[in-house]
């Protein structure tokens, strides 16, 4: 998700909706406040992530950081 | 022996071991303290005493017949209402399960069963926890021991308070975004956050698969120490759970501060604290200097990411497990945690991947920022613990940004899956206890619990117990 981009009431209604879980306009406009500050502050990360990493690294790198 | 219940969880197996005092007279004891705090502090789910008495005088009649037995034989605890415990009812703090009878037992109550313990009841928590207040909308709000009308911090809100109140010699928590460190921080007790993957979840009610951990809050680093090290350890029902040695942690907690390397943040974690969590910070960095560490800057990335990245992940994985009940049962949550799962509906997929992708990276920067000290030191909380009402925010409009505010200094070490041990560092003017964290490398509890216990051999805050009026 790009940092200029916002999370819209609208669209939260209609995912909520992909999943069977049914949002009044209020409810969505609620949730889509709540959200936007850390859907587009972890976009500044995300727009920079490398190609190629996959969440197992963690493992990798936890292992590694691992006190001898 | 006149109070034994004031025992650490070390002294009082010790006692119980050198029949010093029977399972009885010290499960009695706590039983009495139950009775006399119950009424105020909301602490406890279910009480057990008949089945506790019982299970006590059987302990101290295997104790009379020698033989080998667990480091915790006849130790009476309580724990968490979300450890399995097969053929009991685990209501995971909510109505939903208010009579769901377990069918297993969950791997860490398991270990701590084999090494002799009783139990006493279940412990109080945040709905299903998912808060970090306290208040629950369907048992009522915990009351902390020091001040009655502030919170205990959840979402551990009766395992800190009852093992504050010496009710219990210890209690398990869970720490997903600062569940074991918020309420010992803000009770005055010692809790252990775990690397993720070093104590087994199996059995423990799940809120977010990649960041949940296991944990106990106990009256001393010492106390920690002896339960990490019986609980730790692969276990074949969580393939997520490490199969890295389990180090003799006891043995780290003889060790001094002597040549220790401790880092304080430059930013963030010292950025808008409460003047009085800011002197705290100050004095307990002249105690660990005092004992023999040195205290060196360090500059950390971006924790309003780390931050943000646990947020999506939890968010998400909390929603996905309760999607079947948000859509059959939604009457039924309370507001706040209805209002926080609904949260998770927002993201899209590709955000909480990146979250998850992003996790081996922010690990990597973390450790290499942090390699010239062993630990890190930071407050748990910017705040000393806000009153029940002040924090009683439900599903309002201004409730996220005061519930961000409480785990500020939480959230980014559980993204990490770090370990961190909270410890009781100073009081306020009013009081109210006032925590410090200690933030290790992956794995390196021992570490941790070396620098707590050094430090409670060098004060007093741990071993301050609050009275009833």
């Amino acid at each position: 998700m790009s940092e200029n981009k916002r999370v819209l009431a609208e669209e939260v209604r209609a995912m909520a909706g992909t999943v069977g879980i049914s949002l009044s306009a209020d409810v969505a406009a609620r949730i889509a406040g709540a959200v936007d500050p850390t859907i587009t502050g972890f976009a500044r990360v995300s727009d920079k992530l490398p190609f190629d990493v996959e969440p197992a690294s963690f493992i990798v790198v936890q292992n590694g950081g691992r006190k001898s | 022996m006149s109070e034994p219940a004031l025992l650490s969880l070390v002294a009082v197996a010790d006692a119980i071991a050198r029949k010093q005092v029977s399972s009885r007279e010290v499960t009695q004891a706590c039983l009495d303290r139950i009775a006399q705090w119950q009424p105020r502090l909301k602490a406890f789910i279910a009480i057990e005493p008949d089945e506790a008495l019982a299970a006590a005088d059987a302990a101290d009649k295997a104790l009379a017949k020698g033989g080998k037995l667990g480091a915790l034989h006849g130790v009476p605890l309580a724990h968490k209402d979300m450890y399995y415990d097969a053929g009991k009812v685990v209501t995971c703090g909510s109505k939903i399960r208010r009579d769901w009878v377990a069918s297993t037992t969950s791997t860490a109550l398991q270990r701590l069963k084999d090494a002799g313990t009783v139990r006493l009841g279940t412990l109080q928590m945040a709905e299903f926890a998912y808060g970090p207040t306290g208040h629950n909308a369907h048992f009522g709000p915990v009351h902390n021991p020091w001040h009655l009308d502030h919170i205990t911090g959840g979402s551990s809100s009766g395992s800190g308070a009852a093992v504050a109140a010496r009710l219990t010699f210890a209690a398990l928590g869970s720490d997903t975004g600062g569940s074991i460190r918020m309420p010992s921080n803000f009770c005055g007790v010692t809790g252990l956050k775990t690397t993720v993957g070093r104590v087994s979840r199996a059995g423990a009610m799940p809120l977010s698969h990649s960041l949940d951990t296991v944990g106990p809050l106990a009256r001393t680093a010492e106390d920690c120490a002896l339960l990490v090290g019986l609980m730790a350890g692969l276990d074949p029902a969580d393939p997520t759970c490490s199969n890295s040695p389990v180090p003799d942690y006891m043995a780290a907690t003889r060790g001094s501060l002597k040549g220790v390397r401790i880092g304080v943040p430059k930013s963030f974690y010292v950025d808008d604290l409460d003047s009085e969590i800011a002197r705290v910070l100050d004095d307990t960095k002249a105690t660990l200097t005092r004992e023999g560490a040195t205290i060196h800057q360090v500059d950390l990335p971006d924790q309003v990411a780390l931050s943000d990245a646990c947020q999506i992940v939890m968010i998400v994985e909390a929603a996905a497990f309760h999607q079947a009940w948000m859509i059959e049962r939604p009457q039924d949550y309370g507001p706040q945690t209805m209002m926080r799962l609904q949260n998770g509906l927002a993201v899209p997929a590709l955000t909480y991947l990146d979250a998850l992708r992003w996790r081996g990276p922010a690990l990597e920067a973390h450790l290499a920022a942090t390699a010239g000290v062993d630990a890190v030191l930071a407050p748990v909380s910017p705040m000393a613990a806000p009153t029940i009402a002040e924090s009683d925010v439900g599903n309002s409009p201004n409730a996220e940004p005061v519930l961000r505010r409480l785990t500020r200094f939480t959230r980014p070490i559980n993204y990490l899956g770090l370990p961190s041990l909270s410890l009781p560092s100073g009081f306020t003017q009013s009081g109210l206890p006032v925590g410090m964290q200690v933030i290790g490398r992956p794995f390196d509890e021992a570490m941790l619990v070396r620098i707590g216990a050094a430090f409670q051999r060098a004060t007093d805050f741990h071993a301050r117990c609050p009275v009833l009026a």
